[in-house]
């Protein structure tokens, strides 16, 4: 008897399945899950400025990757909630322009966002909760 | 023997297509054509301006006279689409530098906010320093008007345009001949559409 094509596929997808959750925990997928959420969201809503790789462009629009503001939770968060404007010191180099808030980010996209730039470019591979991101208090 | 001599005329085209490749490629006009009492094609041409540039001086097309160049419309404080617009004309800008027949001008749409200091800050920061890229400002209708008359995009105010930064604008990029006329319209924002651009600035400097 011979299988039809989509029936093989099925089937190595349902062996891939059982491999990936036999390996890894349901932590760590929801890591993962976070990480490609973020960068879907990171693409959409900074990247115009701060550049698909994170490098920002030239003096105008300042690095995330390497950034000291990552280091920095509650300015994150608040940045990325309100937007900045003034002048800013981001890895010995100053920058002046303005940052739009993300209006229609809900905590968890913003919770997703910070998680995927820790693990990218931050030194942080721990998940960022939506509810650490709520009880944030900006000014 | 008859076979043979159409087998190798057939290979005598190829090799001339082949050889000739994208040079013999030719770019089109963009808009509208007429026809003058002579019977000569006129094809739609940016009509003269003035506006300021990033030093405080007045700019008009004979800064392009003798060159090609391409335009655009963007402001300084545009969170959306201007960014990547910009990073692909620094990659026109970096490919041509020191080239004296290509030039660049960008226009804002928002000259209450971009004033000369601001727009020269904006380039100082983007890294340019030659006078092949031009920043200007001018009468905000002046600048709407030669925007979607002659270059043929996009630019308006929008208040209610929140999120764009209360403007609406197209990323064109738009490719103007030496002669005024515009030869291609590419998406500013897409790097493949930039590359073509490149490819038909290449091809109209070495005619």
């Amino acid at each position: 008897m011979r299988l039809k094509r989509p029936v093989y596929a099925t089937l190595i997808a349902i062996l891939l399945v059982n491999i990936f959750s036999a390996c890894s925990s349901d932590a760590e997928v929801k890591y993962e899950q976070y990480v490609i959420s973020g960068a879907e969201i990171y693409k959409k809503n900074c990247s115009n400025c701060h550049g698909l790789d994170g490098s920002g462009l030239r003096n105008l629009y300042p690095p995330v990757k390497g950034s000291d503001y990552l280091q920095d939770k509650n300015k994150l968060v608040c940045i990325i909630k309100n937007g900045l404007e003034g002048p800013i010191n981001v890895a010995g180099k100053t920058y002046n322009q303005k940052m739009p808030a993300a209006k229609g980010l809900y905590y968890l996209d913003i919770a997703q966002l910070i998680t995927f730039l820790n693990g990218k470019w931050g030194s942080s591979k721990k998940i960022v909760e939506a509810d650490e991101v709520a009880r944030v208090g900006c000014e | 023997m008859k076979r043979f001599s159409i087998f190798g005329l057939l290979i005598s085209w190829s090799l001339a297509i082949w050889s000739c490749g994208d040079s013999n490629r030719k770019l089109p006009y963009i808009g509208q054509h007429d026809v003058n009492e002579k019977g000569d094609s006129v094809y739609h041409a940016i009509p003269d301006f003035k506006f300021v540039n990033q030093d405080g001086d007045t700019l008009t097309q004979e800064a392009f006279k003798g060159k090609i160049y391409v335009g655009d419309f963007f402001f300084t404080s545009c969170p959306t689409i201007c960014p990547v617009m910009k990073t692909q004309m620094l990659r026109i800008y970096e490919k041509f530098k020191d080239n004296p027949e290509l030039g660049i001008l960008s226009h804002t749409i928002d000259p209450r906010h971009d004033s000369v200091a601001v727009l020269k800050a904006y380039r100082e920061k983007l890294g340019i320093n030659t006078n092949q890229w031009q920043f200007v400002t001018g009468e905000q209708e002046k600048i709407y008007e030669i925007a979607q008359k002659s270059y043929m995009v996009s630019a308006m105010e929008d208040k209610e345009a929140v999120d764009e930064g209360g403007f609406v604008h197209s990323g064109a990029f738009v490719l103007v001949d030496k002669n005024r006329n515009i030869r291609g319209v590419y998406d500013g924002t897409k790097e493949k559409e930039v590359n073509r651009l490149i490819k038909d600035i290449e091809l109209l400097l070495h005619k």
